[in-house]
């Protein structure tokens, strides 16, 4: 073969082979964008299940007055207790239940434990109700059995001159447990003497007053976290406005700060009836329906409101790009929003804690003292899935009407079944999406067992009112929120790595 | 010993040259017929006992083969080996041979010896002929002083450019990681811990039990003798294995440089392209991203690659070295024309010089027909640089670079040639043909020393096996005459790759080929996820997905285009001619294998795993970077040939279109330098400022690491029981346990049998089809261990449950550790519920949580082996180790051996050599167990995992590790030029 042959097939030879190449790295490139890639798929947490143990709940005691009034009226209290499982005992404050619904005519507080026989624990839904119908401690308090936490957020609340927060934590465990209070007001955090530390002895009751912070400030809101046990706080409010009745109000601990909060319950009346507006001699409330917010971080948070309320969500009027300050606490009126039941979505950059204070305003009293009297009612946040497999006590009698206000915030309708205690009424419920609801309930039913699928975004609450006559007539106002439900909190996530 | 001399007469007989007409005597072939006839007649001529003597010469003969081996003349060796067995059954010829003598001897011995030679005139002789003959030889190959000078200047130039890269990939690098420069241990990432030491490793490695948890069976593990040599030579430097890793991570991109610039230098001689290479190397985005996700094999792979390649192009003969020109290059005698060329300008006037010069540019003299000349040409290469290097050269093979240029010594003697020196020194330098290509003799050592690289490569990696050694076995099916040679680099990478592919053949057997996938991609750190790539990233040599680092589009695309450059250049290297093509060829195909390899990564769910800062929990691929990093040598491979080839086609004093060819080849240099320096300036930038949480982890995840555990912990584990720590923290999506026998996770824990059996067993859907419905995948707890681990948690968070004690201590859990979180909710309960456990005793509160120690009811700690008699009570018996060897003192009755770990059929005890029983642990806990009924003797109690197959294995990969480390040695290294 002659030479320039020789090259030829070479060239040649050396053109197909990469082309040969070429063309395998060119098939697998197709074959690789024809082929889905695998990408990362979550892992669930095993749920096991916890051991059945008993089920312990503190009752809060009636407000005992820590704002020292004289003009004390009498105080009509109720303490209701509901077995949830009638195969289990209750004990309340070391006695044996013996029915499966007991009416105590007291507000004295105390532990109520539940023990189930069986495999899964069970628990009981109960309220203590307290009405004062004129006073300076006039108001209606209405706050649920909670179980004990280890950490704890309440946002509410008032050191202002004429005002007084009891803050009550409850050890129902057997050691002692150290608490730590940080308490945040209208500036920052505040300082509490002893750095906020407070030991609870095993089984007893230990009452801090927020006065103690000796700030004066009249935006308040805390957290608790117990080292060594767990603890169930309570906050009692009392204000007056100089002689006026400005509310009392008994608070149990909200869901922890989160960037995305919903506050269910939040029932707008007219202005001229919730304190807004002065009365036509012009008296004026000093307390208005508002938000509190609260920001315990160290950045500065930015918060939009909204009300979702029965025809959907609509944002709060210049509340839609409102700064905290880091440890500050920040409320925003409620003024000017159309009567109705709502429930108020806060979203933020960073975890905020919220509440809405309710109110409900009466005459002028004294006569002269340019100031309404009114009650005040405090609804703390949910977790955003508190109404699946929760429990909610609708207080009823003595002249209490209690309303469930349900509130959907989530993009999509979202079912739940409403059952009671007994389990002699259920209904299923439907609620659209970025609604809130307000169900008929018989008037039978004083406990709510709700249930509904994993996921749903859908709260809660109970607004007691009580119509009031004699020397200061008007509307007094509570709201219960819902209590996780004992059975649903008997398995453990866990993550075995 | 007196020695007859006769011996060494038969030895010298041979080195004298036959008289026969073969030119090339090759003394080796009759080394077993001489060496046997030595020793038959010193055997003969001795006087010591026939047996002893023929005991020592079969003695001497394996010292003998050894040092062969060593000296690279394995068929010495064998020889060698021979020799002295025939010689060993000789015994019959030896005592006839004596007996004869014995006749024959009339006077005594001692009167005889008188006139041997004395051995050590022997020895002496012997000594001085040696080294006459190594001075000869060193005469021989050494070279002129134009041509020292020359070397030595190219040798500077050639630092100075290294340095420089150097220099500045370190600075790159340094600036990067400045955060985990200076600090004690590193974590974060995929990175384990690597505590244990050398020995501790040594024995892990070739152990088929994986002790992670409640431990594992799994096969061995020759990644952890791998790592126990460089922790060993570490502790004596005082260094552990936490500090050798921190050190391989911050210097892994500089030593990837250096790598790469010698694996480029077997392409390429080129300074510029050689930095080029290394720079594309050692700043690639999967070594970068590698390192910052603490992916310890990956980056092992990476570092190892170049060196690995460069000992193959060695052991082939394909690697090039630097030719400089002798100084008769492009000399020759001179020419007739030329001498009455020079007559004339002997005898010419001024005038007539004046006139000469306007037509001199006319007759050219290399016009002239090479065959009218009347004296041979002396060492003229082709005119053209590009053309001299074999495309046309037949003699394609690797092996003999002298056959292609004359050696240095037939032209070491300038003077005495007539040299015509008659051109201007323009001329000169357009004939001064370019350095034509010289390639490496080919060296079994090199060959040694590419099986040890590429047995590390595949002991990391098991599954790159499957690229190496078929493209192994290519190579001996190309190269021929390296076939034999290249069997040393094979031998031990299949060895090294033998373990891991038998249990994958057995998972194949079982379960399907998908599982034995599986199994061979996972890689051994902690699982964590990374967003694949697509194909086509894959080839531009990301191992993640661009858009995932990069979310702006734009910026995307840019990266993508930047890294388009290595591919394009390579593209152009699969048309290169002669061996740079083949070169590029081979790159290409390295390339296709590296690409299949990331393209099945990315598409097998391997592990269940975290995101790169360690939250959440889901399902994590394969690295896709390991099948990159071969595909990305290869594209290099490639390039540089490509480089090469244009650069030798457009030399820098070239004229024409050629001056502006080489003009537009520099500036496509320039670009193509500034993309590595680009992309690693970026990743360093983001690396710096990382937080390594969130999407940042994924760029940086390294993080200084504390101790994890209370020291008290540490000292459980390390102790006679070697308890386990049982880590507990608060995550979002629930509580994370965590079992731990050293501090932190460590290697044990995350080898590929561990993380396959529990994808499998915990995970067991995500090893079905991949299904493209949303929502999480569940946790199931089919194995009895893991079930009943998570319900004592359980129990013991809830509190108040007197069982949990000793459930954990079945468990051999000794410590329990919270991990604290300030105002987390799940951890003040778990708190609460442990502190109202009994049995957990409060140890101590430390940063990093709070530990109670398990204090059991039946026996008096937690212990990985226990004794448990009738009566319930329970003694410790010592077991650190994965194999337990004790002395047992007798007991009053038959008592159950407890272990610790889950129950497997090849566990087996002895007591003073007799097998033990298997029994199922009593008790209502912890029947998942491994138990043996023990008689009431004493004895040595001796209990191994294993079958007599592993044990073989094992044995075989150590042999063939030593052998192949032995011919590796470089001893008599022949001197080669450069």
């Amino acid at each position: 073969m002659s030479t320039p042959r020789r090259r030829l097939l070479a060239l040649t030879a050396r053109i197909a082979s990469a082309c040969l190449i070429l063309a395998a790295v060119l098939a697998l490139t197709w074959w690789g964008t024809g082929t889905p890639r695998a990408t990362g798929q979550d892992v669930a947490a095993t749920s096991v299940p916890a051991p059945a143990a008993d089920v312990v709940y503190a009752c809060p005691a009636a407000p005992n007055n820590t704002i020292d009034g004289v003009d004390l009226a009498e105080t009509t209290a109720a303490t209701t207790i509901t077995v949830l499982d009638a195969a289990s005992t209750l004990t309340y404050d070391s006695q044996e239940l013996e029915e499966a619904h007991t009416t105590l005519n007291a507000a004295d507080g105390g532990i109520l434990a539940v023990e189930t026989p069986g495999t899964t624990s069970a628990g009981a839904i109960g309220t203590v109700t307290t009405l004062t119908a004129a006073g300076d401690l006039r108001g209606l308090t209405a706050a649920p059995c909670v179980p004990p936490a280890a950490v704890s957020w309440i946002v509410g609340g008032s050191a202002a001159v004429g005002s007084s927060s009891e803050l009550r934590l409850t050890n129902p465990g057997v050691t002692t447990v150290t608490a730590t209070i940080h308490l945040y007001g209208s500036t920052g955090e505040l300082a509490l003497p002893s750095g906020g530390e407070v030991s609870v002895r095993a089984g007893e009751t230990v009452g801090v007053l927020l006065e103690a912070a000796g700030a004066l400030d009249n935006r308040l809101a805390l957290s608790i976290e117990a080292d060594g046990g767990s603890i169930i706080p309570v906050l009692v409010t009392e204000s007056l406005d100089g002689e006026t009745p400005a509310g009392v109000d008994t608070l149990t601990a909200g869901a922890a700060p989160a960037t995305e909060l919903t506050v269910p319950g939040v029932v707008v009346v007219d202005p001229a009836d919730q304190g807004e507006t002065n009365s036509d001699n012009g008296a004026a409330s000093s307390d208005a329906p508002a938000v509190r917010v609260v920001n315990p971080g160290t950045d500065p948070a930015t918060v939009a409101i909204s009300l979702i309320g029965a025809d959907g969500e609509q944002a709060l009027a210049g509340a839609t790009d409102v700064t905290i300050d880091p440890g500050a606490v920040f409320d925003i009126s409620l003024a000017g929003v159309a009567p109705g039941a709502y429930g108020v979505r806060v979203t933020s950059d960073t975890p905020v804690g919220a509440a809405v204070k309710l109110v409900r305003s009466a005459g002028e009293y004294p006569e002269r003292s340019g100031a309404l009297a009114h009650d005040t009612a405090w609804v703390q946040t949910s977790a955003v899935d508190a109404a699946a497999d929760s429990t909610l006590a609708l207080p009823r009698g003595d002249g209490l009407t209690s309303t469930l206000v349900v509130t959907n915030s989530s993009n999509a309708s979202a079912d739940v079944t409403l059952t009671s205690a007994d389990g002699e009424w259920s209904t299923d419920l439907t609620v659209p999406a970025t609604t809130t609801l307000t169900p008929d309930i018989p008037d039978k039913v004083s406990g709510l067992v709700i249930t509904g699928a994993d996921a749903q975004q859908v709260s809660a609450a109970a607004v007691v009112t009580a119509e009031v006559e004699g020397e200061v007539p008007g509307t007094l106002i509570a709201v219960v929120p819902t209590v996780p439900d004992a059975a649903a909190q008997s398995s453990r996530s866990l993550l075995l790595r | 010993a007196q020695q007859p001399h006769a011996p060494h007469r038969a030895d010298a007989g041979p080195d004298s040259a036959p008289t026969t007409a073969v030119s090339d005597p090759d003394p080796d072939r009759s080394f077993r017929a001489r060496r046997i006839a030595q020793l038959t007649a010193w055997a003969t001529f001795s006087a010591q006992p026939v047996p002893l003597l023929l005991a020592w010469i079969v003695l001497l003969g394996v010292a003998r083969a050894a040092w062969r081996l060593l000296t690279k003349t394995p068929a010495l060796a064998r020889d060698e080996m021979a020799a002295a067995l025939a010689v060993a059954r000789r015994g019959t010829i030896i005592r006839r041979g004596r007996r004869r003598l014995a006749a024959h001897q009339s006077v005594r011995r001692a009167v005889l010896a008188e006139l041997y030679v004395r051995p050590a005139d022997i020895r002496a002789t012997r000594r001085d002929r040696r080294r006459q003959e190594r001075e000869r030889v060193a005469r021989a190959a050494a070279r002129s002083e134009l041509e020292q000078r020359e070397l030595a200047a190219l040798t500077r130039r050639r630092r100075l450019v290294l340095v420089a890269t150097l220099l500045v990939v370190t600075a790159i690098a340094g600036f990067g990681l400045s955060q985990v420069l200076f600090v004690r241990t590193l974590t974060g990432g995929a990175l384990p811990g690597l505590g244990a030491s050398w020995r501790e490793l040594w024995d892990a490695a070739w152990s088929t039990w994986a002790a992670s948890g409640d431990g594992y069976p799994a096969a061995l593990t020759p990644l952890f003798a791998v790592l126990a040599v460089p922790v060993a030579i570490g502790s004596w430097l005082g260094l552990d294995g936490d500090a050798l890793v921190h050190l391989l991570l911050i210097l892994a991109i500089p030593l990837a440089a250096l790598g790469a610039w010698y694996a480029a230098g077997t392409v390429t001689r080129r300074h510029a392209l050689r930095a080029w290479a290394a720079c594309v190397w050692a700043l690639a985005p999967t070594l970068m991203l590698a390192v910052g996700q603490g992916r310890l094999t990956a980056v092992m792979v990476h570092v190892t690659l170049p060196w690995a390649l460069t000992a193959l192009s060695r052991a082939v003969g394909a690697d090039r070295r630097d030719v400089v020109l002798s100084g008769l290059v492009g000399a020759h005698h001179a020419t007739a024309q030329e001498k009455a060329e020079l007559d004339r300008f002997a005898s010419a006037r001024m005038e007539d010089l004046a006139v000469l010069a306007d037509d001199d540019a006319a007759p050219e003299p290399q016009d002239e027909d090479p065959a009218s000349m009347p004296h041979d040409v002396v060492a003229e290469p082709s005119p053209d640089g590009a053309g001299a290097d074999g495309s046309d050269n037949p003699d394609d093979s690797a092996e003999d670079s002298g056959q292609e240029w004359p050696e240095p010594a037939d032209t070491a003697t300038p003077a005495l040639v007539d040299v015509a020196d008659a051109e201007t020194p323009t001329q000169a330098a357009a004939r001064i043909p370019a350095p034509p290509e010289a390639y490496g003799p080919g060296s079994p050592t090199a060959a040694a020393v590419a099986g040890l690289l590429f047995s590390l490569i595949v002991a990391a990696a098991p599954v790159t096996a499957a690229l190496v050694v078929v493209g192994l076995i290519l190579l001996c099916l190309l190269v021929r005459r390296s076939a034999l040679r290249l069997l040393l680099t094979l031998v031990p990478v299949v060895a090294t790759a033998a373990p891991a592919w038998w249990r994958a053949g057995s998972l194949a057997r079982a379960d399907g080929a998908t599982d034995a996938a599986r199994y061979l991609l996972t890689d051994t750190g902690l699982p964590i996820v990374s967003a694949p790539p697509s194909t086509i990233e894959t080839i531009l040599g990301m191992p993640v997905d661009v858009e995932s680092l990069l979310t702006d589009p734009a910026l995307a695309l840019a990266a993508k285009v930047l890294l388009a450059v290595v591919p394009a250049a390579a593209v152009c290297g699969l048309f290169t001619s002669g061996r740079r093509g083949h070169r590029a060829r081979a790159g290409f195909l390295m390339t296709l294998g590296g690409l299949a390899l990331a393209a099945v990564s990315t598409r097998v769910i391997t592990a269940v795993g975290t995101q790169a800062d360690g939250s959440g929990s889901l399902t994590v691929t394969s690295w896709a970077g390991t099948g990159i990093s071969f595909a990305l040598a290869g594209l290099l491979t490639a390039a540089v040939a490509a480089g090469d080839a244009a650069y030798a086609a457009l030399p820098a004093h070239a004229t024409g279109w050629r001056r502006w060819g080489r003009a537009g080849l520099v500036g496509i240099s320039v670009i193509a330098a500034a993309v590595p320096l680009t992309v690693g300036g970026a990743w360093a930038l983001r690396a710096h400022g990382s937080t390594t949480t969130g999407a940042d982890a994924a760029i940086l995840a390294l993080r200084p690491a504390g101790t994890q555990i209370p020291v008290i912990a540490s000292e459980i584990q390390s102790s006679a029981a070697s308890g386990r720590v049982l880590v507990l923290t608060s995550t979002e999506s629930g509580l994370l346990v965590r079992v731990w026998r050293g501090d932190g996770a460590q290697l044990t824990d995350v080898v590929p049998d561990v993380l396959f059996a529990q994808l499998t067993e915990r995970v067991p859907a995500a090893t079905h089809a991949p299904s493209i419905a949303d929502g999480a995948l569940p946790t199931e707890l089919a194995d009895p261990a893991d079930a009943e681990l998570t319900d004592l948690v359980v129990r013991a968070i809830t509190g108040q449950d007197e069982d949990v004690a000793d459930g954990l201590a079945a468990h051999d859990i000794a410590v329990v550790v919270l991990t604290d979180a300030s105002g987390d909710d799940l951890t003040a309960s778990a708190r609460a519920g442990l502190e109202a456990t009994p049995g957990l005793e409060q140890l101590a509160r430390t940063a990093s949580g709070t530990s109670w120690r398990v204090s059991p009811e039946g026996a008096v700690e937690s212990a990985r082996a226990t004794l448990v008699a009738a009566s319930g009570n329970a003694v410790t018996v010592p077991a650190s180790a994965p194999m337990l060897r004790t002395t047992l003192d007798a007991g009053t009755a038959e008592r159950v051996l407890v272990l610790a770990e889950r129950a497997d059929g090849a566990w087996h005890a002895t007591l003073n050599g007799e097998t033990l029983e298997t029994v199922a642990p009593a008790g209502s806990v912890g029947r998942w167990r491994q138990a043996f009924t023990v008689p009431a003797d004493s004895g040595e109690l001796v209990v191994t995992h294993g079958s007599l197959h592993s044990n073989l294995v094992a044995r075989c990969i150590q042999i063939v590790w030593v052998i192949t480390a032995l011919i590796a040695l470089p001893l008599r290294r022949q001197r080669s030029t450069v």
